[in-house]
């Protein structure tokens, strides 16, 4: 900040009451620097030290939503170069894993460069996922852009990565299923490659919900009968046999229930009650009554 | 200690200041703290000072405020929200505000595909991030004000949208089902009377599987790093996430909408609430056993005993997650 004179701007006082009902104790910096946003806003201007204003603003506080409106409004009014933003904000998604705003004034300069690339996108997207495999924000950002770029190449490479690493990942699950949606669309895809490739990496990990719930998924989507997956469900679970998972034991009284095996659905909504997710048991209960 | 005074640290929530106010109000009374008139006063006339001067909405801090006014200190869906339901549990009547402009604003900020963006920017476009939130926010703006006026924004797209949310295992979210979001759709449809609960059987299922239990017969999980035996009766937000207390509230609260807490189990949930993330030495409740309470988790675990009827604490309305109380009037 120290680079750009404002001394023929009055920063705008903060006008709270005296007996205000929450304050934050602002640090003098911030103070100045809303101050002073608030006294260039007013005027409207359109600069390049209101343009280091925003940057100070967003560092720090990164929820300041008229702090991005007003940096856009800057960039377009003067012309900035655009890719140069995209860069800037590389480096602040790291600092602000959980922030909204940046991956929204992403989605903004892409559109306006009508940038579709995916290969400048794929690095920023993979540090960020590699840091925190989970994080909504970047995962739904993926999704945009890979939608937006209409290049779903690289996704079954990536997510096959990520699931090879931690195969109870639901947001590459998740980001698998919307590609295999995508591809099947373009051109029809040979779904049983996709079935075997579930049902291995279930035999992984037999308690992981969120390959069994893909899996059902898949059968719903591509109009399956799930009738097919007995043999291999019977593997880990049955109504006499120690059942050793739950997400199985489920997904085998699905099976009863599109047979039309009240009998057995009950016998297992029982086993489920009672023994083996005794902490849903109201709801088996439930299931088991309207059989 | 929420109304008075917050570190420094607390700069980056700055700009939903009255987001945090929200929950603090909502919790006292919650918790059948009897504002005394003096208080109510305060308190809004304080949020009243938020309402921007051409009458949109209310913006997030005094901070963010300019004198000689232009759009480029708008209302936000957010605060707007927020201020409504303090006003609301208050008692004020909302004679202050202009209920035509306001849902003018939430209508403007609702864009093609039927979901609303946080804000309007300087030549009243939409802007900012617009998901499942920003449909629960202004529906919820819409029952708040009880509005029947002309402005009302496109209902039939926003279902629309909503319904195009449900992911392949019965949650809704942008691509991976989430809880919180589940919430907020569910809860939007309820808001506008169109939530036929027998359409979300399958959302049923997968909120009630949010709740984590370990047992003798699952217990190979507990050597994943995102599990931890001490979430026992919790609930997570997402499949093979940690336990969190927030989502407590968001999966009861939204199968509450479909009129199916009855499948949470109680005793667990209550258990983790008051002995494991209940911060007994300075009160409040924090995000994980390991965190510092804060206000955000606070509310939503008193909102959550609230939904089990917890001795002591005052009815929800967990559609617009204030307290009954406030509501009944509307």
């Amino acid at each position: 900040m120290e680079n750009f004179n404002y001394d023929d701007v009055q920063p705008l006082p903060l006008v709270e009451p005296n007996n205000p009902v929450t304050t934050i104790l602002y640090s003098d910096d911030y103070k100045r620097t809303l101050g002073l946003l608030a006294a260039l806003l007013e005027k409207k201007e359109y600069s390049e030290r209101a343009y280091h204003l925003t940057t100070e603003a967003i560092g720090l506080n990164a929820a300041h939503y008229t702090a991005w409106q007003y940096r856009y409004h800057i960039v377009i009014n003067l012309g900035y170069d655009l890719l140069n933003e995209l860069n800037w904000l590389e480096e602040i998604a790291l600092d602000n894993v959980k922030n909204y705003q940046i991956w929204n004034y992403r989605q903004l300069l892409i559109k306006k460069l009508e940038l579709k690339n995916l290969r400048r996108e794929i690095p920023l997207l993979e540090v960020m996922i590699d840091e925190d495999s989970k994080n909504y924000h970047v995962w739904s950002y993926r999704k945009w852009v890979v939608q937006y770029c209409n290049d779903y190449s690289n996704e079954l490479a990536f997510v096959g990565r990520l699931i090879k690493e931690d195969v109870y990942n639901n947001s590459a699950w998740a980001h698998r299923f919307f590609t295999i949606v995508k591809l099947n669309e373009i051109k029809q895809i040979n779904i049983q490659d996709e079935i075997d490739y579930v049902l291995e990496n279930i035999e992984l990990a037999i308690h992981n919900a969120s390959t069994w719930n893909y899996l059902s998924g898949i059968y719903e989507h591509f109009n399956r009968s799930i009738i097919e997956l007995e043999p291999f469900i019977s593997k880990f679970t049955g109504l006499d046999n120690e059942v050793n998972s739950t997400p199985a034991l489920e997904f085998l009284i699905r099976i009863f229930l599109v047979k039309g095996e009240k009998e057995k659905a009950s016998k297992g909504y029982d086993l489920l009650a009672k023994k083996f997710d005794t902490i849903r048991e109201n709801y088996w209960n439930f299931l088991k009554k309207k059989l | 200690m929420v109304l008075s005074m917050l570190p420094s640290k607390a700069q980056s929530l700055d700009s939903n200041k009255l987001l945090l106010i929200y929950c603090a109000v909502c919790s006292l009374s919650l918790l059948r703290y009897q504002f005394t008139k003096q208080e109510r006063q305060n308190i809004t006339e304080f949020i009243y000072l938020h309402y921007v001067p051409n009458g949109e909405g209310f913006r997030g801090s005094m901070t963010h405020k300019l004198s000689d006014w232009n759009r480029y200190d708008p209302g936000t869906l957010a605060n707007t929200y927020s201020a409504l339901c303090i006003l609301t549990t208050l008692g004020d009547d909302l004679a202050g505000v202009e209920k035509d402009k306001i849902m003018k604003y939430v209508k403007d900020c609702q864009i093609v595909n039927g979901s609303f963006l946080s804000i309007l920017d300087i030549n009243g476009h939409p802007f900012g991030d617009g998901d499942l939130r920003q449909c629960y926010l202004a529906s919820s703006i819409r029952r708040l004000l009880n509005y029947k006026g002309d402005h009302d924004f496109n209902i039939l797209k926003m279902i629309k949208f909503i319904k195009s949310q449900c992911t392949y295992d019965g949650g809704l979210g942008a691509g991976e089902s989430h809880a919180g979001l589940t919430f907020c759709g569910l809860s939007a449809l309820q808001l506008v009377g169109a939530l036929d609960r027998d359409e979300w059987s399958n959302t049923a299922h997968w909120l009630v599987h949010r709740q984590l239990f370990y047992t003798e017969y699952n217990r190979d999980l507990l050597e994943y790093k995102f599990c931890d035996e001490v979430d026992q009766g919790s609930h997570n937000g997402r499949e093979n996430k940690f336990g969190d207390t927030c989502y407590s509230f968001w999966v009861i609260g939204a199968l509450s909408l479909l009129r199916s807490s009855q499948f949470v189990n109680k005793q667990h949930c209550e258990n983790y609430l008051l002995n494991v993330t209940q911060n007994r030495i300075i009160g409040g409740f924090s995000k994980t056993d390991s965190d510092d309470p804060d206000p955000y988790h606070s509310f939503l675990a008193i909102a959550a005993l609230s939904i089990m009827k917890f001795e002591g604490i005052g009815e929800l309305d967990y559609e617009l997650v204030v307290p009954k109380l406030a509501t009944n009037k509307l």
